[in-house]
């Protein structure tokens, strides 16, 4: 005799079938399940609220079909830095429906319904963000606000898994406050050898937490062509490919709606230099492409972060032309080795360097020596509207909006790369 | 048209090469998605909007789908979207609108029919009675109908668990009853 679960399960799946159940239950509680289908059962919807819905769906296609025109941008310098773009807010969305929705297209007819023919590329919207500490008062979210941007981004690493409820609060925060939130899952800062044997499962089940939590983006591992903080080892790009696919069925699993991006690949020509350290971003790629390691991604990675002329510069640059130092020479070279892949670019790291007003510039970075702070807010404001207009390109992250971390006043990486400076310290 | 579920992921795999496949998947699921969120966010006009809102990322993300349950992959969909919705919003009691067209879809006496709204509006009062997570799991099974093991793929509990879990909620509205006798 089956358990009374198994028999209240069947006598469900009769009922919502049509079929006679069959199972044996007491009369009232039959009844009971009779009422609940009676009380659940799906609504049979209008021709006319089918289309409707329909319809509205396929607004935000419409949206990315229309490429907006170049907007008005404003930026100021030094404190207080800010980024204006118009003409790229959710605003034009909202109106442009509300014209459609009148229109005697979005009305619809039987014989529109089902049969219109819908868009043959899934859609694409760019959206953009940045980088900023979120904690208990996420400082910077007016200001971002301002700038019209729609995700903030943070950084971990595997370490920070021990502390997965102060994530989830900063998640929340952060959705509160009307954001995204991108997650840029880094490798361990040194603490885990690439040899534990269970390594990749370990990663997958944090980002599943991650997504769990509500992570809307997740980068997995960027600059895996580079090795291992401590050892120089390099993860391999096979072993790569397999990490890849790990973590990113653990985040699907998780939460279907979480964007899933491979770790972009640090930019780089040194690989002759540093054999065994380094492989060069453009064959990292190429190899994964063969492994056919894109397969369970939303989005393919990228990082711009050497530039020192504008971004829709092709020449110009003091040092030499390999291609890292310009961004349409970057998306072109990523777009001849990614284009089978069908999948659109993200860049999760893009920022410009300014060494202004810093007391120390260690020479790795006498690169970015001329770049003022008026510059360095001006071309990452066009590098937004220049990322806006390429078809494939789905989100950018600016490196970095409020950067604080002054405990090494000789690194670059945070105060040369930040749009303000935060006094809180 | 009516379609199997071989069928159903036969059009979502070809929806990721040609958006014009997904129009079956729609009109499979477009009346249960809607009930769906008409009962978790309590108005029409909402439920409306969030069922596009469900097609819409379906649609944007029909390249995520791994050829399991179509249903278990798209009520997934509908349960954030309206768990971020409820979130912003305070629960409504279900509008006149609605409590009617329920009353109104089957053939009955007068009588039958008073006799009929009073039972159903007891259960509605239970129902708002049940914590959230046990209201979503009769919504994904009775208007979702989707099997165990489909929520089990959505909650990330086991389809034992679901099932047990269900039959409690029986026997809670069970002992309601027999109490308001």
């Amino acid at each position: 005799m089956s358990s009374p679960e198994k028999r209240t399960d069947r006598y469900l799946d009769d009922v919502l079938q049509g079929n006679n159940p069959q199972a044996d239950l007491p009369a009232d509680e039959a009844n009971l399940l009779n009422d609940l289908v009676t009380h659940y059962q799906a609504d049979s919807l209008s021709i006319e609220r089918k289309n409707r819905m329909w319809q509205k769906a396929q607004i935000p296609v419409e949206k990315a079909k229309r490429q907006p025109a170049p907007g008005s941008w404003i930026w100021r310098s030094v404190a207080g830095l800010l980024l204006l773009m118009l003409g790229l807010s959710g605003g034009y969305g909202y109106f442009a429906y509300q014209q459609y929705a009148d229109s005697p297209e979005a009305r619809g007819t039987i014989a529109n319904y089902p049969d219109e023919p819908l868009f043959a590329e899934p859609p694409l919207i760019f959206e953009y963000g940045g980088y900023a500490r979120i904690g208990y008062f996420f400082p910077a979210a007016n200001l971002m606000r301002e700038a019209n941007m729609e995700w903030v981004g943070m950084v971990l690493s595997m370490e920070a898994a021990a502390d997965i409820e102060n994530i989830r609060e900063q998640i929340d925060y952060a959705h509160e406050n009307g954001f995204k939130v991108f997650i840029s899952l880094r490798k361990p800062d040194g603490l885990m050898d690439f040899d534990s044997s269970n390594f990749p499962g370990v990663l997958a089940e944090f980002a599943g937490e991650l997504a769990l939590a509500g992570a809307d983006a997740i980068e997995i591992w960027s600059g895996g062509n580079i090795g291992h903080p401590i050892s120089r080892k390099l993860l391999g790009t096979a072993s790569y490919a397999d990490l890849l696919n790990a973590v990113a069925t653990a985040i699907r699993e998780a939460n279907p709606d979480t964007l899933i991006i491979s770790g972009a690949p640090a930019p780089t020509g040194a690989e002759t230099t540093f054999p065994g350290q380094i492989v060069n971003d453009d064959n990292f790629l190429r190899e994964l492409v063969e492994l056919n390691a894109f397969e369970d991604v939303d989005c393919i990675g990228m990082h711009y972060v050497e530039g020192i002329v504008p971004p829709a510069a092709t020449d110009g640059d003091s040092r030499d032309d390999y291609y890292t130092r310009y961004l349409p020479a970057m998306l072109e070279a990523y777009r001849s080795i990614l284009n089978e892949t069908n999948k659109p670019l993200c860049l999760t790291e893009i920022g410009y360097v300014s060494l202004e007003g810093m007391d120390v510039i260690l020479s790795a970075f006498q690169w970015a020596a001329q770049t003022s702070r008026e510059e360095q807010a001006q071309w990452t404001a066009e590098a937004m509207e220049y990322l806006a207009q390429q078809p494939d390109v789905a989100l950018a992250m600016v490196w970095h909006v409020d950067y604080n971390d002054y405990t090494d006043p000789e690194d670059p990486t945070g105060r040369g790369y930040s749009l303000t400076f935060p006094v809180d310290g | 048209m009516s379609l199997n579920k071989e069928d159903l992921s036969d059009a979502m795999e070809k929806s990721k090469h040609d958006l014009t496949a997904f129009a079956p998947v729609y009109e499979a699921y477009v009346d249960r998605i809607f009930t769906y969120c008409r009962h978790r966010v309590g108005s029409v006009q909402d439920a409306e909007d969030l069922t596009a809102k469900v097609f819409q990322r379906a649609m944007e993300r029909c390249h995520s789908f791994r050829g399991k349950s179509v249903g278990a992959w798209l009520f997934k969909i509908a349960y954030h979207i309206t768990i971020d919705h409820y979130r912003s919003r305070s629960p409504q009691a279900l509008s006149d609108e609605v409590l009617l067209t329920l009353s109104d879809s089957k053939q009955s006496s007068p009588l039958e029919t008073v006799i009929q709204n009073e039972r159903l509006g007891m259960l509605q009062q239970w129902l708002d009675e049940l914590e959230e997570d046990k209201r979503n799991l009769l919504l994904l099974r009775i208007t979702g109908g989707l099997s165990a093991p489909e929520i089990a793929e959505i909650t990330g509990k086991s389809a034992g668990a679901i099932r047990t879990e269900i039959h409690r909620i029986i026997q809670k509205l069970k002992e309601n009853a027999l109490q308001n006798q």
